[in-house]
């Protein structure tokens, strides 16, 4: 028996309007409370016209912060709406799951405490990329790494196939900033340009908030990543650059046995 | 305010802005009533001039995420710091 007070975690998508299912609407409509992480103040808005009692998560933000203090505070106050005994809905923009540390957290203490959790989900930012850039990940492949994470830890790449970058535009943030510079991003350049030619074309991809805007969608080198502006929302989109190596032991291996099976 | 929401929404939801012709878009935003600035936002595609048109505070934030390794490595340096600092201490008292 779940106690009284519940939480459920929705996405709204990243263009507004667009992307709301209608189960997650009808979460933030029926809400006592909902908490909201939107990617625009239009946004937030657009929630209150939903549900008259929205508190805004964007608050707990400040420069020079650590956005792990932000992050826990998210959680805390979530977490006290629940134990109060409220059906409490955390609005997060995009898929509350993807890049989103809060709703998991969340979710796995009121879960713990005996509340009933759920996490519902959104259109994300990498769905909008891969139909704005006609990108199929089961053509060639697709490795997805938050960029942070991927310059500072080896990571083996697989150049034959696609690979997406997040958060490019907060390199070498320490949770303290919300931006990047120069000599942040030419690490980056520096890390690709192992596996990537300086000439090679990639993608700075941003999504639209409204509908009023388009995707952007920009073709530099890497050589030129470094002084190619870019913004919170700026995700990298590195095509491959060699061509997928046969397994030649594997597909003798696949031949024999479709003799021996297929033919049966 | 609320109606330049609706809009953005109806035109979230429509199937896609290329197919709103100019005019239709234009009667839409005069039946609405928003001024001229406005519309000029809209019909440009400039969010950040909406915004401001309308007094709404832009995000500070827009990241949700932060890996715990991340966290936990300035840990470890603010630890390694710490040491650092204790040996030289020791170094200094001895």
């Amino acid at each position: 028996m779940n106690k009284k007070g519940s939480l459920t975690c929705v996405g709204t998508g990243i263009t507004l309007g667009a992307h709301l299912t209608p189960n997650a609407r009808n979460h933030i409509t029926q809400a006592d409370i909902v908490f909201s992480a939107m990617n625009s103040s239009f946004g937030r808005l657009w929630l209150t016209e939903m549900n008259s009692n929205v508190h805004d998560l964007q608050q707990y933000y400040q420069k020079g912060k650590p956005r792990s203090e932000t992050y826990q505070k998210m959680v805390a106050v979530m977490l006290d709406a629940v134990r109060d005994g409220n059906k409490v809905v955390g609005a997060f923009y995009g898929h509350p799951g993807i890049f989103a540390t809060p709703p998991h957290t969340a979710i796995a203490i009121a879960k713990q405490e005996g509340y009933l959790a759920q996490m519902l989900p959104g259109i994300s930012a990498d769905d909008c990329l891969l139909a704005d850039c006609g990108i199929d990940p089961g053509k060639n492949g697709c490795a997805s790494f938050e960029a942070n994470q991927f310059i500072r830890y080896h990571r083996p790449i697989d150049n034959s196939a696609y690979l997406i970058l997040w958060q490019v535009g907060i390199l070498g943030d320490s949770g303290h900033q919300f931006s990047t510079s120069e000599p942040y991003k030419q690490l980056l350049v520096e890390v690709l340009h192992q596996n990537y030619p300086l000439h090679h074309e990639i993608i700075l991809y941003e999504a639209p908030t409204l509908a009023i805007e388009s995707p952007r969608i920009t073709p530099i080198t890497l050589a030129e990543f470094a002084q190619t502006p870019t913004s919170q929302i700026t995700t990298m989109l590195i095509p491959p650059c060699t061509q997928m190596q046969k397994n030649a032991g594997i597909q003798a291996k696949l031949a024999q046995l479709d003799r021996i099976y297929r033919h049966k | 305010m609320s109606n330049v929401i609706q809009l953005l929404e109806r035109l979230g939801e429509e199937a896609n802005l290329s197919e709103h012709t100019l005019e239709n878009l234009q009667k839409q935003m005069a039946n609405l009533e928003l001024s001229e600035l406005t519309q000029e936002a809209i019909l440009q595609g400039d969010p950040q001039a909406l915004e401001s048109l309308l007094g709404l505070s832009p995000n500070l934030c827009n990241i949700v995420h932060q890996d715990d390794d991340e966290e936990s490595d300035d840990n470890e340096e603010d630890t390694s710091d710490n040491n650092e600092q204790a040996s030289s201490q020791q170094a200094i008292a001895m």
